[in-house]
């Protein structure tokens, strides 16, 4: 394995070579991180590891019943009226091949555990609700809130943390830091235009401790990263 | 609860400890990586932030329909309307959750209320039980 500064990347290709009779559901339940409502759309369009080619055919029990019910001229002969049932042999015709040929060129089907966290992140600990009702009053404007409302709130507001802590993590980590600075978080917010309301908070942040690696990123946060990221994965394309 | 304990100022921020406690749980020691202090501080920043930006849309919203509270259904709409709808689902099942919760708390109220007989007759077998107890407890000494 070479791919050490590509960390993203699996580190065993041919996995999927071995569990393949295996139906998928059993080992990786929760391999569909894009259908998570809390995917962050952004990053994900934006990272080069969530290419298409990564969806698989979701339905893993249809691989195995699929493979005695198919014959191989069951293909050849659809007629007309089969055309409703048509979409699910061209599923299960498409799974069929998979055992008799093992070779299938596995397309990178570990992908995801890496980024996955992002949004699978479960978080335990809970906001006081005391504590966001207050902030909520603190507005002048704000008169009387529901009982759920601040509950809600501080969901939201969990998943608002979880997705800034994510890509600030991710800011870090394509500068190779361990660490996970103010200036990382204020790059990702920069990145966002959802984050905007955010704008004068992060005002105050310096771009980058002086003396440290400045990758030119006192100009415009809002394209740099994005280029670098993009010309540095070559050989995610290539292979 | 221990809220008190903190300066007025404090008050309109997160507790420390807790947001600290959510960032290891997203960013766990085995991913190498650590949130640095200034880092936190700004993250409180930006979640007071999102409160404040959140609950005032919603107030808006909820003003325009003029009622007098702000409901689970207008956070729902502010979050659209500021771009955070992904959150939406997760949050609606929260509050959901919720309600559940109060119902069957509010069953449980009820089904003593209807369990124990009138409550002359608890009342009743509330002082016998005393008067039971008394008597062990001067029988007991001698």
């Amino acid at each position: 394995m070479t791919d050490q500064d590509n960390s993203y990347r699996p580190r065993s290709p041919d996995f999927s070579t071995f569990h393949s009779p295996i139906p998928p559901s059993v080992n990786h339940p929760p391999i569909y991180p894009l259908a998570n409502p809390l995917a962050h759309r952004a990053s994900y369009d934006a990272s080069p590891f969530f290419t298409p080619q990564y969806h698989q055919p979701p339905p893993p029990p249809s691989g195995r019943t699929s493979q005695q019910y198919i014959s191989p001229f069951t293909s050849l002969s659809i007629d007309p009226d089969m055309a409703r049932r048509s979409s699910r042999i061209a599923r299960a015709t498409e799974v069929a091949p998979m055992p008799e040929s093992t070779y299938v060129e596995p397309v990178l089907p570990e992908e995801p555990p890496k980024p996955e966290p992002v949004a699978a992140v479960e978080v335990k600990t809970k906001f006081p609700v005391a504590r966001i009702k207050r902030i909520m009053q603190a507005d002048e404007d704000v008169g009387k809130v529901a009982q759920v409302t601040p509950i809600a709130v501080s969901k939201a507001l969990e998943l608002f943390m979880i997705s800034l802590v994510t890509k600030a993590a991710k800011e870090a980590k394509d500068r190779n830091s361990k660490r996970v600075t103010a200036s990382h978080l204020k790059q990702a917010v920069a990145k966002d235009e959802v984050l905007d309301f955010l704008a004068d908070i992060i005002a105050k942040v310096p771009d980058q401790p002086a003396g440290r690696k400045h990758d030119d990123d006192g100009s415009d946060q809002n394209e740099q990263p994005k280029r670098k990221r993009g010309g540095r994965r070559p050989k995610d394309d290539s292979d | 609860m221990s809220d008190r304990e903190f300066s007025a100022n404090d008050d309109l921020s997160l507790p420390k400890a807790t947001v600290q406690k959510i960032i290891t749980e997203i960013l766990p020691p085995s991913s190498g990586q650590t949130f640095s202090k200034d880092a936190r501080d700004l993250l409180m920043e930006c979640c007071v932030e999102f409160i404040t930006l959140i609950s005032s849309e919603a107030n808006d919203i909820s003003e325009k329909e003029a009622k007098k509270t702000i409901a689970c259904e207008h956070v729902e709409r502010a979050l659209r309307d500021l771009g955070f709808g992904d959150y939406i689902p997760d949050v609606l099942a929260v509050a959901e959750e919720h309600k559940e919760q109060l119902k069957s708390r509010e069953k449980k109220q009820s089904k003593m209320e209807q369990s124990g007989l009138s409550e002359e007759e608890l009342l009743r077998q509330q002082q016998e039980l005393f008067r039971s107890a008394t008597e062990k407890y001067h029988a007991a000494p001698e």
